[in-house]
This record gives C-alpha cells, structure tokens and sequence, in this order.
C-alpha cells in the first residue's frame, strides 16, 4: 500500500499528463500500470484523482465502446478490482468471490463516495494505526470482556474461530444486526435488547445519532399517548416543574382510531395543492398509529423527557395537538437518568458555542420555557443522548466507524437475510489528523479491519436514513436532484457518507422493492429549496464551533430571511438573475394542526371535500417555482449533467448595513472556502467565486447584470421579474454568498409491511430484514415521530424473529 | 573507463501562460512542461525564461515558475530553455520552446454610489466616486471629471490619499454638483483620465443616473407597526418611488414628496412587505402593519 501510494503521488507531481489515454473507458481516464496493479486515474484541474487500482499484472487492453461494458465485467470477475479508498483484504475478496459476487457494483459506489470526497487526499480517510482510544473495545478486548459479559454478540476471530456459513467467514454476531444509530436505529436497537436479544449497531460515522441528535426533538405521536394524557389532566407526574398544559384538552382527545384516520385522510391538501395523507400507505399508518402511544411510553423508560404539548408536527395530523419537545434541564453536571445537561453541553447561544454532547440545528439548546418547561432546554440531543446511553447501559454494542456495504442473504433473491458485510469509514480531524471518536465510548466495539462480516443470528434492521447523498438514487425519486450542488444532509456532522442510499441499495440487491417514490418529488422538505442561510456549505446544520461538524463545515451561515431576499439579487453561476428574490424563499410545509396553520381551512372538518375544494386549494398553495428557475439549465450547463451551478446572493456593504448582518467568523468561514466572498468591485467579485467547488466558470455576466438591476431601481420597476422593491447594489465593498440549494428529508424507499419487514417485488416478506425511516417508502410524514415508531416496530419484530 | 553516454531525441517542451494577457508589472505564471520520446523521467530537470533579447529573467524546475510582466505595453514572445542534460548515462540536449503574452496597461474600475435617489431641481447634492486600479495600485490624487447630459464638465475633483473602508485598495473622494433646472431623467459621466506613472493606466469612465424631481409640495408621515404585538417598527425601508426613507425608533418616516399617486411600499427585515396605494394631495400619514413572517422550516428542526 505504501508503494501505491508513493506511485500515485509520483503521478500527481509528475509536470507532463502520466500513463496513457483511456477514453476507451471513460472521458478522461488514464492508466498507469506498476508492478502487479494497474492504477487509473485522471486529472481534475490540478488534482489528480485516483479512481480505480486493479490488482492485475497487465493494464486493461484497450476495448471498443461496444465491448466497453463486458471487459469491465471480465476483469471485475477475474481480478481485485477496489478503489484507492478501500484496498480490501484477500479474506474479503475470498468471501466475495464465495458469494459470487462481482466486486464492480460495490466499487461503482464507492468510486461515487470518492466523486464526492475528492477534495480530500485519500491518505486522510485511511486508518491511523497508531491510535488507539483505551475507552473503547479492540476485537480482542470484546472478546475477552464485551462477549464474556453476557450481552450476546460475538467475535469471531478471522484467525482463531472462523466459522463457516455459506463459505462466509464471519467475524461478529450477534441476534440483531441494527444498520444505522440514527432515530430508527437507536429506538430498533433499544427495543430489540429489551426483549432479550443481542445487538450491535452498526454506524458509518464516528458518533451514534445520525440526524436525530441536531434536530429540534420536536416528537409528534398521538393516539392518546401517556404525553396527551398528561396535559389532558394538566398534570405533572414525574415531577418535572411543567406549568400549564398549552392546548385545550378536548384538542389532546385522542385514540389511535383518530390518529389513523387523520394520517390518511384524503381531503388534507397542503400549501402546494397536493393531498399529501391520501398518500400514505394505509397498512404502515394503521401500524404507526397503534405503535405510537406505546412508543411514547418506550421513550420515558428510556429518560426522555417530554415539554407540554404544543401542537402537532408537519404531517402529524389535522384534529389533534400531538407534539412534543423533548428537553433536559439546565444543571452543574450532565446526567442522563436525572435528565439534566451542563452549560458546557448544552452549548452557549450568546458565546456562539455548540457543543458535542448537542450538536444541534441553528440555536444551542432553547430555552424551554415558553413551553411549560422553566429551566429546560429542548432538542434532538434530549433523545439522542438518552436513547444512545440506555442503549449502553442495557448492553446494546455499537461498531462506530464502519459502513455497511452489503446486506447478505443465503441465496441472492431468496432464503434469509443473514449477516452484512461492512467496511471501515473513519472521518478524521481535518487539520490534526487524528480520527475522531464518539462523546460516549463504553461499547463501541473498536474495529478497523477495512472489511467485516457480520452475523445476524434474526434480522438485519435496515436504518441508514435516505438517499439524497447519492445522485444516481435520488434521481430516481426526482431528475431535479441531478444537480451535484445541491446541500443534503446534514453532511458535516454525519459525514459525506450520509444518506447515501447504501442500505436501500442494499436491500433492493437482495430483491427488495421500493415504495413511495413519488412522495419525495411532492414533499416539501423532500424537495430541493434554497437556503436564506448564506456563505455556508452546511445550511442543514448551521452550527457554530463546538461540535466536530463545524470543523467540516468552515462557517455557520448568516441567515438573511425571507425578507432579506429585497436586499440582495440571486444570481445563477454564469451570473444572471433567474427569478423575483422576494419570493425565492416561499415557505410551504405539511398541513397539520391546528387547522389554519400554514394556509389550510380553518373550519376544518376530517374527511370533508370542502378542505379540498379548488378554490381552497388555490388560496392556500404557497409554492415558489423559484428552485426550479435556479435548476433551470444556463449557459455554464454542460453535458452530461448539465449541472444549473450553485446560486449566488449578490449584494452591497449598504445592505449588509441595512439587514444589520453579521458577517465574520464563525458565521463565514476564516480562512475562505469557497462559499462566501468579498471584492471592492463588481467586476473582482464575479472573478472571486472560482473557490466554490461547483462553480464551473467566473460569473460571467454580473456586471451586467448589476447594471441593469440599478437602472431599473433607478426607474423604480422591475421589468425582468417583477420585484416590488429593488435597492441599487452600489455601496462597496460587494458580496457573494453561495445561496445553497439543499433538500432536508428523503421520502421513498424500501418497502415494508406494518410489522417493518421488508417485502420484495412480489410482494412478500424477505426472511429477517427490517427497515423504517427514511430508508423505508410509503409515508409522506416527516420527521422523528415517524421514525421512533418504525424503530419501535422493526425492533419489536426482530426480536421475536427465530434465531438462525 | 567511463561509458559513452547515449542521446535521446528531442524532448517535447509545452509552456502555459497565465494569465495570457496581463497587466503591466504584474505577475504571470509560466507553467512549463516536458517529456521525452523514450519515458525518461525528468522531474526536477530546470528550465530557464529568457524575454526577447535573450537576458534570463527566471529559472527552475520544470513546472510553474512565478515572473513580472515587463512593463511595456503590447506582445512579449519569451523562450522557455531546457538546459543540456546528462544523467546516468543519458543525454538530453537542450531545447526551447517560445510563448507569447499581451502586456496591456492597468484597467481602472470607477464606480459612484451614495447618489440621492431623487434630487430637486437645482438642488446641490453629492455623492462618492471610487476607483480601483486592476493591479491595486495606489491612486491617491489621480484626478476625475463629472461631465453633464450635454458633456459639459459640472464637477472635478482629486481622489483621497485613504481607501474606502473595508475596500483594499478603493481610492475615493466625495463629490459635489448641482442638478438641472428641469425635472427629468438624466445621464451623466465620470471620467478618469489615463496616466503613465509608475505604470500605464488606461482612462476609465462609467455613467451615472441623476433624477431631478420637481420641488416637494407635501410631507407623507409612514407608520410601521408590528401587526401582532402593536409595537413600533424600527429600520423598516419606505418606498414611494422615487423617494425613500427608513423609520426611526417610533417606527415613522417622513418623507417630502410631489403631489401625485404613489404605491407605498414599506418593508422590514423578518416582515412580510405592505403594499397600499396613497393619493398625495395634501400632508398625509399612512399606517403599515407588518406580519412577522414565517421562519424558515421551523417545524424542520
């Protein structure tokens, strides 16, 4: 591996163009044979990026466009084919070709994950062997104690107790494999060791939580749930200082029989006409709806602790108030099962400050007051956190660090599920180098073999989240998201391995179907947006430093507003306006209680068409075809993608005065990335925004278009689009904020039945596979009340699976 | 006995230069690039630039050598040399490879802002013009003219020895002038000379839009309210075009404006804007009620 690096940088630092031309294989490939690997690559600019390395002692022939295809194939088969980031061992090749399979698919992904990583050297994602963190569990230590101690998962030692099954050498077991440490997986995980079973999560980042842990812990169940109940009688029972319920108790009324029929009633339409419960597959809300109030319950065994209810969350449902925050109150010292935090973990909203323990959206910790809640703070973490440490404390294993590439079944479209390959996936610091670790370690399993098999003695939980990270994937939900800029994620603090489709990839390699696709294209928060969030790569998580994912972010953003938008132009990557600002950033999201909240009818009436009626719908649809005027194709759009660009808000120190902005560090990156810049003219500006990683050119037409904008200021109209206010971008200095374009939700997926078992194109039930969340299709509802259900679901279901 | 050392043909020589047309005196980079017929690895070999009478002005390895443009204006063709070279037993001779630039003199950018956006007839008024030279040179002193709708010169004035703030090298001054009697729409100029100290500087000019109104006839009073919460809105931005203001801590603006009909605009950061339609006849006051607007995906959190 040494040799092949040093051969690569040789490449990289070589003056002239290295190897030879393969346009036979790819636009812009070349090869370069050494010793017994052929290495292709290409030059990006002045990076050289390695895409394949084939163990073979011979370079490819080269092939015609016709045969392009089966040569790949022959030689996948016939030799080791990987990617620079993930030389795998002989004992993974051995299990592959034992399984029969061909390693270009998996390497095709991969490669993707490199498209996507390229601006990082891949010696930066490789292991750092001499780290060892003393916290967690080496393969041998778990062995020793973690196995011995009772809780059910194995090791089994590639060299000492191979076991064999199928040909495969397994190297962990356990009852329940959990895919994912995000909201399903930890609630799956949790649910799973309660009823006896063994379970190792596996999770591709260095911390347990995935997007659960930066949301707003805003959990909308319902059903009569013990949280309804509570501000129904206006009661405090666990004694956590709540005032006054905050909702009526005859709108906290409530049974599952009511929660079903509001999660597929018909008549809802929401602020883009589309009647978005009609869509939800019946057998899953009829499911979701019976599960909820036990879920709720399953959470407060688990330390959760709920404010009062104060209304329901987008999808959530029309006739009742149904959501919740969950909080942790302000303390000195941190205690889960006490359900305090310390300032220190919590975060410092005035000092600009987030914090590992809370790496939330946007405002660290929030007061809990107005809530019913004095001295709490609520958000993601006050799940997150509780959930992750009952899941220790109960003897659920985690394997941080590690992306699940494969699930494996005993034939490829039939039999059970039984086990799943996965390879190392560090992220490490990006100045120091060091890998980063979780802010708990007791349990992790600490594994940096590059590729493991893993036994599932019942079921594989599928849990890893959407697909808006891989194009190809989400793609197949929407052709807008072709577009390669646009922001998923959040990407910084769950690593640009987040929601890449693997594990709905995954399951459709061993027959399962999908589900809900069109669901994605219609949702609000499934659909592309763009941010009023400015100079930031990381709009979704928009944190300040603190927390590991500012470190991959550079900047929080400065958010600018709806209102913002009069002040500012937004400009696509060739420079030209594309749209009236002011509404670029028209807010529409799912219909929900009460009724009157975003548009919808204010006497609502379930199930009553006059909801529905069109000029109902027509009053109330709010949505902005401004995104889709900013992925329109333009002068800078080239095949094959013929990529929009990002989007740029293009402005003036007067407005900068005027919206009182605050534009320095942390809130714009220091030093620059790329994502925000500033010139004494217009004319410097439009040159200055080459540092985006997806700007393809200089804005080429901004001057004129500054020029043009402030004559018709000048005029007092808008001629192009018909802005109301226009202010005239003179005042230097001038700025450039990338205006990110991003989708926040992934709706589509595997599908599966009310019990959370994956069913293939058949319609029948794959033998021990789960799945819920956003790697599950079939509901349009957002956010963690859906997700902490199909955890529960799944996690209750393969508990009770036999074991293998 | 040593042996004999053999000759490889040719190298081939390819140089880039950029950028290919540049400002006099300032940097260019030359990129320069070879390979031989026979594979020979030839990192690290040096290479020379000499200009057009054969002075060296830079050398090194092969790859991208940083030089100063000269100062004269107009196409430089250089030659990139590679040195003779021998090394284990291989000869490579020496070679070189001509490349060519376009030295132009320094673009200057001017720019006016801080123009009224509306100005009575005859009334003085004054505004800023800045100037940014292409290479950042200083321009402290450098003159500018303002030249009227019929060319007629109506304002000069010296650039400051200070930059405008939070600007590296914006060099300004402030200037004033008197609007034409008639109400109208007008264009002007500003005009920037050319020079030839230190380096040569092209002219630089741009225009300016000047509107005259007639004099005011009657005062508009604009109250922005919070719609919700009943309370004051501070900063919000009136429009009644042509004329502008912002309200004060008591959430009004007064504005002095022809008699006519206006749409009134009114608008503040986190609002949703107003719109209304205002017939100025006499002294009026018109109330705003602004809605807070929805944040951005508040239940997305």
């Amino acid at each position: 591996m040494r040799e092949l690096r040093g051969k690569c940088n040789q490449l990289a630092a070589a003056p002239i163009l290295m190897g030879r031309p393969r346009a036979d294989l790819r636009p812009g490939l070349r090869s370069h044979a050494h010793k017994s690997y052929v290495i292709f690559f290409r030059y990006v600019g002045d990076v050289l990026e390695i895409m394949r390395v084939i163990e073979s002692h011979r370079d490819i022939p080269r092939c015609s466009a016709t045969s392009r295809r089966s040569r790949l194939r022959l030689n996948s088969s016939s030799t080791s084919v990987t990617p620079w980031c993930n030389v795998v061992a002989r004992a993974s090749s051995d299990n592959d070709r034992k399984l029969g399979r061909a390693n270009a698919a998996d390497c095709k992904h991969r490669e993707d994950d490199m498209a996507r990583k390229r601006d990082k050297r891949p010696d930066d994602r490789r292991q750092d062997n001499q780290q060892q963190d003393q916290k967690a569990l080496n393969r041998r230590d778990f062995f020793r104690g973690g196995a011995a101690a009772g809780v059910g998962v194995a090791v089994l030692s590639t060299n000492a107790v191979a076991q064999e099954n199928g040909g495969i050498r397994w190297n962990y077991e356990a009852d329940v494999v959990v895919l994912g440490s995000g909201c399903v997986g930890l609630h799956a995980a949790v649910r799973a060791r309660d009823l006896g079973a063994s379970v190792l999560v596996i999770e591709q980042n260095f911390d347990v939580g995935g997007k659960l842990v930066h949301s707003g812990g805003w959990t909308s169940l319902g059903g009569g749930d013990p949280i309804q109940e509570r501000d129904r009688m206006g009661t405090d029972p666990q004694g956590l200082g709540l005032k006054a319920s905050l909702v009526k108790p005859e709108d906290l009324e409530d049974d599952p029989d009511r929660l079903f029929r509001d999660m597929t009633d018909w008549s809802v339409v929401d602020a883009t006409g589309v009647a978005r419960y009609r869509y939800n597959d019946r057998e899953l809300h009829r499911a979701w709806a019976d599960n909820a109030p036990k879920t709720r319950q399953f959470m407060m065994d688990n330390y959760v602790r709920f404010a009062r209810i104060d209304g329901t969350h987008q999808g959530g449902g029309m006739s009742r108030a149904r959501a919740a925050r969950a909080m942790m109150k302000l303390a000195d010292k941190t205690d889960v099962k006490a359900g305090t935090v310390s300032p220190q973990d919590r975060g410092d909203p005035q000092g600009e400050r987030h914090s590992h323990f809370a790496p939330m959206r946007q405002i660290p910790g929030v007061n809990a007051d107005s809530l019913g809640a004095p001295g709490w703070v609520w958000g993601g973490f006050s799940i997150a956190r509780p959930m992750e440490f009952s899941a220790r404390e109960k003897g659920v294993r985690f394997m941080l660090n590690r992306h699940m590439d494969e699930v494996i079944r005993e034939r490829p479209f039939s039999g059970r599920v039984i086990g799943v390959k996965a390879h190392y996936s560090p992220r490490m610091h990006p100045e120091t180098g060091a890998r980063l670790e979780s802010f708990w370690q007791n349990g992790n399993i600490d594994e940096r073999a590059e590729v493991v098999y893993i036994r599932a003695r019942k079921a594989v939980i599928i849990a890893t989240g959407g697909m808006h990270g891989s194009i190809p994937m989400r793609m197949m939900m929407d052709p807008r998201m072709s577009e390669p800029s646009i922001e998923y994620g959040p990407s910084a603090l769950i690593g640009p391995l987040n929601m890449d489709g693997s594990g709905i990839c995954a399951g459709m390699r061993v027959g399962a179907c999908l589900a809900g696709m069109m669901q994605n294209y219609q949702h609000s928060s499934g659909s592309p947006t763009i941010s009023s969030v400015l100079g930031t790569r990381d709009t979704i998580g928009s944190t300040f430093p603190g927390t590991p994912a500012f470190l991959f972010a550079r900047a929080k953003g400065f958010n600018i507003g709806g209102a913002g938008w009069e002040h500012v132009i937004a400009v696509n990557q060739v420079g030209q306006r594309f749209y009236n600002e002011r509404t670029i950033n028209s807010v529409s999201s799912d219909a929900k209680y009460p009724p009157g909240s975003d548009g919808t009818r204010k006497d609502f009436v379930p199930l009553d068409w006059r909801n529905a009626s069109p000029q109902q719908v027509n009053a109330q649809n709010r949505r902005s075809p401004a995104i889709d005027a900013a992925l329109a194709i333009n002068e800078g759009s080239r095949a094959p993608d013929f990529a929009s660009g990002p989007v740029w808000a293009i402005f003036d120190a007067a407005a900068v005065a005027r919206g009182g902005w605050t534009i320095r560090y942390p809130y714009i990156a220091d030093p620059p990335d790329g994502y925000f810049h500033k010139a004494d003219t217009i004319a410097e500006l439009a040159k200055k925004v080459m540092g985006h990683p997806h700007q393809k050119m200089p804005l080429k037409y901004l001057e004129k278009t500054v020029a043009r904008y402030n004559e018709m200021a000048g005029r007092g109209k808008d001629e192009d689009f018909e802005k109301p206010v226009l202010h005239k971008i003179e005042t230097p200095p001038f700025y450039a904020a990338a205006a990110t374009i991003r989708v926040l939700d992934s709706y589509g997926g595997l599908r599966i039945n009310g019990k959370g078992q994956v069913l293939d194109t058949q319609g029948q039930v794959i033998p021990g596979l789960y799945s819920g969340g956003e790697a599950s299709g079939g509901g349009a509802q957002h956010g963690i009340g859906r997700a902490t259900v199909h955890g529960y679901i799944a996690g209750t279901n393969a508990a009770q699976e036999p074991t293998a | 006995m040593a042996a004999r050392a053999v000759t490889h043909g040719e190298r081939s020589c390819t140089v880039e230069v950029d950028p290919s047309e540049v400002d006099a005196g300032a940097e260019l980079t030359v990129t320069v690039r070879a390979a031989c017929p026979h594979g020979c690895d030839l990192a690290g070999q040096s290479v020379a630039i000499r200009s057009e009478d054969g002075a060296e002005l830079a050398s090194g390895e092969l790859g991208e050598l940083v030089l100063r443009a000269p100062l004269e204006v107009g196409e430089h063709v250089w030659r990139a040399v590679l040195a003779a070279h021998e090394a284990n037993g291989i000869r490579h001779e020496e070679v070189a490879t001509e490349f060519a630039f376009v030295v132009v003199p320094h673009a200057a950018s001017v720019n006016v802002w801080g123009l009224p956006p509306a100005v009575a007839a005859s009334e003085r008024f004054s505004f800023k013009v800045g100037i940014k030279c292409s290479a950042g040179c200083k321009l402290a002193g450098r003159t500018l003219c303002v030249l009227d709708h019929d060319g007629a010169q109506v304002a000069a004035a010296s650039l400051r020895e200070d930059v405008w703030p939070d600007t590296s090298a914006l060099y300004f001054v402030e200037v004033e002038a008197q609007a034409p009697r008639t109400a109208g729409d007008y264009q002007w100029r500003v005009e920037a000379p050319g020079s030839n100290a230190g380096a040569p500087h092209a002219a630089g000019g741009c225009t300016m839009a000047v509107k005259v109104v007639p004099a005011p006839d009657h005062e508009v009073t604009v109250e922005a309210f919070d719609s919700d919460k009943q309370t004051p809105i501070k900063g919000a931005h009136v429009l009644l075009h042509p004329y502008r203001a912002l309200t004060d801590e008591r959430g009004v603006a007064k504005v002095k404006v022809a008699k006519g009909r206006y749409t009134l605009f009114v608008s503040g950061f986190n609002y949703l804007g107003h719109e209304s339609i205002i017939e100025v006849t006499s002294d009026v006051t018109a109330r705003a009620e602004l809605t807070v607007e929805p944040e951005e995906n508040v239940d997305i959190r």
